[in-house]
């Protein structure tokens, strides 16, 4: 699977692959409450990102999952129930790439999660989103729930 | 404080001395008693009149106060002692003597209870039993706290008798909330003392002897704080704001009433909600839910509906009605979640659209026929667009059905597999392919 990533702007840099986890929050609509796994789409985007669903660096200064989760939970219109991570190599091998984009003016709504970074999704076939969210989830799964406080309970899959 | 009984002459029924009533200050000097005084006698006098018929009441459950109690409540001024206007009051002898000593111990024993500052905790208290058991609990944090903070001001008011107790159990007035909120509801309980200047005191006399003085310092401190908590409990819950606004919510058909043209629905996320239509073909449409042959139908009505605080109080008008049959199956209450998100449901996009029941047809048709093959629960997510995804996790594969919203939905079935990495997809709008597609992927 190739494609063409679009141009980036000044203000943003493509992560190299490695093994930093990049957290992603899962919140309940996209939550398999039986099995307890996430929903592939979880990890893709949806219209509102414009092809770049929110991730967090690890590598931040003063980003753990628990204080990536918190930040979430203070901000956003719905609670995390637990927070996966893949790594950016896991997301260079799914043909994609992670983008910190945290030295960037604030978006619109004025405020950005502390050690921000996106997953590029933009210009990507259907079929090619279905490919990389699935393969991006698998990668988080066989990594497991990321303990934090309150969250939901462990996966087994 | 000990009172005696005095026989008077023969031509008048006997009397029994019953309280005193002291006003302090340079007006009442040398037993006088001023008119605009009496006032506050006035107050005192329904103040135990009060006590006196909640006592009554205590020993006669379930029967009225008796007619000629209040007049029998016969209170008279029989001396002005020197000093200060210490009004010494007698009362007739009568049948209630009993209950108007038992009231005015009360009314005693609570003025020296609130000058103590045992009052206001008792209010704090969300249990509303009886204070001996409130006290058994050890007392709830804001209580306990408010009575420290009133040990200063205890000191200040230097009011009642020894109600000290060791400091692992905080005292505690010894009437309940509901009889606190009751006796706070009495005007002449609220404008006790109200009438006096800033140096002037009422002063009443506890059973025990004890002096109890209601100052400027004592209704400001320990009366005010009473009163506005009392008002704090007392106020309404502010009204939720109402909205009215065109929506959908799904849930069981319970009820019809044609007459009316009327209905109610039970809903999963509001309870059960009543509504209203005005087309004959909504009846028709109603009618025919209930008639169904289905095991649990479930409808989405579509209609103007008033919302308070986001939750549904009422259908104002259905004016369209879809019917879902939702089966015991264990995937039926995500489908009956599905069907009952809101217009806007989505975290990230608040013009996502309600789930289609058509999408849930669909999707319940692909989980029976998936179902004999898999040991794991599929996930089902509500899509943004109003659509359905199905989908199968283990650790090496991720199988998924997207189903459209249209009203021919299309099918996406789309497999990938991590190891080695590929992946198979199949777009069809024949539930038949679909299903195949999706039985084949699952393997």
């Amino acid at each position: 699977m190739t494609h063409e990533f679009p141009v980036l702007e000044r203000c943003e840099s493509v992560l190299v692959a490695a093994d930093e986890l990049l957290y992603r929050q899962i919140t309940r609509h996209k939550w398999n409450e039986v099995e307890k796994v996430p929903a592939s789409a979880a990890f893709g985007p949806v219209d509102a990102d414009g092809g770049k669903p929110s991730f967090a660096r690890s590598s931040a200064a003063g980003v753990t999952e628990q204080t990536s989760r918190d930040w979430h939970q203070q901000n956003a219109r719905t609670p995390s129930l637990g927070v996966w991570a893949v790594t950016s190599a896991e997301v260079h091998e799914a043909d994609l790439r992670s983008v910190d984009d945290s030295q960037c003016p604030l978006p619109p709504e004025g405020k950005r999660a502390p050690g921000h970074c996106y997953v590029d999704y933009r210009e990507l076939t259907p079929r090619q989103v279905r490919d990389a969210r699935a393969e991006l989830l698998l990668r988080a799964i066989a990594r497991k729930l990321l303990p934090t406080n309150d969250c939901i309970a462990g996966q087994d899959v | 404080m000990e009172y005696v009984a005095r026989v008077e002459e023969e031509s008048e029924p006997p009397r029994t001395e019953f309280a005193e009533f002291t006003l302090r200050g340079d007006r009442f000097n040398r037993g006088r008693l001023p008119i605009d005084a009496l006032v506050e006698l006035e107050r005192y006098r329904t103040i135990l009149l009060e006590a006196a018929a909640r006592a009554w009441a205590g020993a006669h459950p379930g029967e009225l106060l008796p007619e000629d109690f209040g007049s029998e409540f016969d209170l008279a001024i029989v001396e002005v002692r020197d000093g200060s206007a210490t009004s010494l009051l007698e009362r007739p002898d009568s049948a209630y003597g009993e209950f108007f000593d038992l009231g005015r111990d009360d009314v005693e024993r609570l003025f020296q209870e609130i000058a103590a500052g045992l009052a206001l905790p008792a209010l704090a208290d969300a249990n509303e039993g009886h204070p001996a058991e409130d006290n058994a609990g050890g007392g709830d944090a804001e209580a306990d706290a408010v009575v420290g903070a009133d040990a200063e001001a205890d000191a200040e008011v230097g009011a009642a008798g020894d109600l000290s107790v060791p400091s692992d159990n905080p005292p505690r007035s010894t009437f309940s909330r509901d009889e606190l909120l009751s006796y706070a509801a009495l005007p002449a309980f609220r404008d006790l003392g109200s009438s006096l200047q800033i140096d002037e005191s009422a002063q009443i006399v506890t059973p025990d002897g004890q002096q109890v003085q209601i100052d400027f310092v004592v209704r400001t401190t320990r009366i005010r704080p009473l009163l506005d908590r009392v008002e704090q409990i007392n106020a309404p819950e502010p009204l939720p704001k109402r909205e009215y606004r065109k929506n959908s919510v799904a849930g069981r058909l319970v009820s019809l009433d044609p007459e009316n043209r009327s209905f109610r629905v039970k809903t999963l996320l509001h309870g059960e909600v009543s509504g209203r239509y005005k087309k004959d073909e909504l009846f028709d449409d109603l009618k025919a839910v209930l008639n169904s042959s289905a095991q649990a139908p479930v409808v989405r009505v579509v209609g103007r509906m008033s919302w308070a605080d986001e939750t549904l109080k009422r259908i104002l008008e259905a004016q369209q009605l879809e019917l879902l049959e939702v089966a015991g199956e264990s995937w039926s209450r995500n489908i009956i979640e599905l069907a009952s998100l809101p217009k806007g449901w989505s975290e990230d996009s608040q013009t996502s659209d309600v789930i289609s029941f058509t999408a849930l047809e669909a999707a319940r048709e692909l989980l029976r026929a998936a179902q004999p093959n898999q040991d794991s629960a599929p996930g089902i997510f509500p899509m943004e667009s109003g659509g359905v995804h199905l989908e199968w996790t283990v650790p090496s594969r991720v199988t998924s059905v997207e189903i459209s919203a249209d009203d021919n939905p299309e099918f996406v079935v789309h497999t990938f597999i991590l190891s080695p990495r590929s992946s198979n997809e199949t777009t069809t709008s024949n539930i038949a392919e679909a299903t195949a597609a999706l039985l084949e992927a699952l393997g």
